[in-house]
């Protein structure tokens, strides 16, 4: 199962299992937090990529479709990612401008470079994630 | 394997009518190189620029760097399985310019980082602010995707790199380097009594922008093996990574990796420098478990006493650093492990996004989350306008005199995970 705020990854991947995030990353690993609780195990590291998750809007993450006892490995793994999140929004110059830039970007009518450099961000987790998925 | 590094030491760079080494001045004629660059029918335009040491200029974004070295003697040649043939390289002699590197720029997506800068405050955060370096502008063609644009401009760092190496193979060197392993049974038997060392070199392998070479094959669909450290030296590994600027190795990294040379200075007297490594940091968990039992087994394998560990990039890969680090641990294998920090912006915060108690033997790159202000340059090469974009997407740390506040996550090797870099605190 898929868990994800990128149109490009839902676009894609239309035959597999999806839940779409409406949202940025707090929102998608909130989201994946609460499929962990009810028995899903998580299958791709949530802070894939170097571009970090403050910088980016997008991510894309692969759970089991299939739900068992709660998997604390993978508890623990998307609780550390929100742990970074919150830190490097809060902590890192840049995670500060951005945590700003990411809350004002949907009143927004991007247009020219700064549409590009979203379609950019889109396609990095869905390469990340295509490449990840190929694994599974 | 034993290999040979002859150092040409280059002191300055010019353009000029011929493509020669005269005395420690590199001339580059520049057509040529451009015209020979354009056979690449993906790019649209190149342009080449100079950057010397103490110039008040700025690179950016940079891709990649590369130093020019020439394969004179011994199987293959420099690069393998990239612009070379697959033959196993790492032995005879290779010719190397030493102060000379190719610098690539490309802005290959609209966010991208790497800043370069060649005098003042950011000039002592990078070691390539040290170097006489070629710089390679490429335009891609308008309807080439970020994949064709990654490769052709990766291409283009390596193709310059070894067009300048070819310029050293009939030149005498000053100074040659020998670095020798022998095979198991030889350092068993010749060093008995020394511990036995490994190097796992983790690499990033994760998707666009995020690539590692070894001898041609994507480091993503490899098990995890060993290679001789001196086939690095010419140029087994190369980069396709350039996220983050700080912390991403490049392929000047990975032909002068620091732990290897730091290794062979100690090999034969303190310790036996068996072999090295290499694994991947790849995003799906299961290769991440896969890839860390392999280095585990292999490093049990090899009778390894101790091993270095230096990983690379954010985020994720801690998590394979935390693996490899554990289960060598487990072997009763002592390790040390190499990483850089985002403690936050005063350095206070948990610095990685795993840990375990088994990794109490740690060296710290620095904090790619320090904030630093760079002064304005006069001259700015590759792409003016990421400046104000540089370190993210909208970002606007540009300001009206020209001078730039960054962390020093966007600076080019600036928190550098092999510990290329030579500042230090106490």
């Amino acid at each position: 199962m898929i868990v994800t705020n990128n149109i490009k990854v839902k676009d894609f991947f239309k035959e597999e299992a999806l839940m779409f995030v409406e949202g940025g990353i707090k929102d998608v690993f909130v989201a994946v937090r609460d499929c962990v609780h009810k028995g899903h195990t998580i299958l791709t590291h949530p802070l894939s990529g170097s571009v970090k998750p403050t910088e980016t809007p997008f991510k894309s993450i692969l759970l089991t479709e299939t739900t068992g006892s709660l998997n604390l490995e993978s508890l623990n793994l998307i609780e550390q990612a929100i742990l970074m999140l919150d830190h490097l929004e809060n902590n890192s110059v840049t995670g500060i401008r951005y945590k700003k830039i990411w809350e004002n970007i949907g009143k927004q009518q991007l247009t020219g470079p700064e549409r590009k450099i979203l379609e950019d961000f889109r396609e990095i987790d869905f390469t990340l994630f295509s490449n990840a998925i190929a694994a599974d | 394997m034993k290999l040979e590094l002859g150092y040409i030491y280059i002191n300055d760079i010019q353009f000029g009518p011929e493509s020669k080494i005269e005395k420690d001045t590199l001339y580059v004629n520049k057509d040529e190189l451009i015209s020979m660059l354009l056979a690449d029918e993906h790019l649209k335009s190149v342009s080449l620029d100079i950057a010397k040491p103490g110039e008040s200029v700025r690179i950016t974004p940079v891709k990649d760097v590369i130093e020019p070295r020439v394969k004179v003697t011994g199987s293959g040649n420099v690069f393998p399985g990239t612009l070379a043939k697959v033959e196993v390289v790492g032995s005879g002699r290779t010719n190397v310019l030493k102060g000379a590197a190719v610098v690539t720029t490309g802005k290959i997506v609209g966010f991208q980082e790497g800043i370069i800068d060649m005098s003042g405050k950011g000039a002592e955060y990078t070691p390539f602010s040290k170097l006489n370096n070629l710089v390679v502008v490429c335009e891609p063609q308008d309807d080439i995707g970020p994949y064709a644009h990654e490769k052709a401009i990766r291409m283009v760092g390596l193709k310059t790199a070894t067009y300048l190496g070819e310029l050293a193979r009939g030149i005498t060197p000053e100074e040659i380097d020998v670095f020798e392993t022998p095979n198991i049974k030889e350092g068993i038997e010749k060093y008995p009594d020394l511990p036995r060392v490994g190097y796992v070199l983790m690499l990033q392998s994760q998707g666009l922008l995020h690539d590692t070479y070894v001898y041609g094959v994507d480091m993503k669909q490899s098990l995890t093996t060993i290679i001789n450290p001196t086939e690095t030296m010419d140029g087994a590994i190369i980069s396709g990574n350039c996220v983050s600027a700080c912390d991403k190795n490049t392929t000047y990294h990975h032909l002068n990796n620091p732990v290897i040379y730091e290794l062979f200075k100690k090999h034969g007297t303190e310790l036996n420098f068996v072999c090295v490594i290499i694994t991947n940091e790849n995003v799906y968990l299961a290769d991440k478990e896969r890839s860390s039992d392999w280095s585990s087994k292999l490093a049990a394998l090899l009778g390894l006493d101790g091993v270095i560990i230096s990983q690379e990039g954010f985020g994720n890969p801690d998590t394979d650093l935390i693996m490899n680090c554990k289960k060598i641990e487990a072997k009763g294998i002592k390790t040390v492990i190499i990483t850089d920090e985002y403690a936050g912006r005063d350095g206070a915060s948990q610095s990685l996004a795993d840990a375990d108690a088994s990794a109490n033997a740690v060296v710290t790159g620095g904090n790619a989350n320090q904030v630093i202000v760079l002064g304005p340059m006069d001259k700015i090469i590759g792409h003016v306008e990421v400046v104000n974009t540089v370190a993210g997407g909208f970002d606007g740390s540009l300001r009206p005199d020209g001078s730039i506040e960054v962390e020093l996550q966007a600076i080019t090797g600036a928190t550098n995970e092999m510990g290329f870099n030579k500042l230090s605190a106490r």
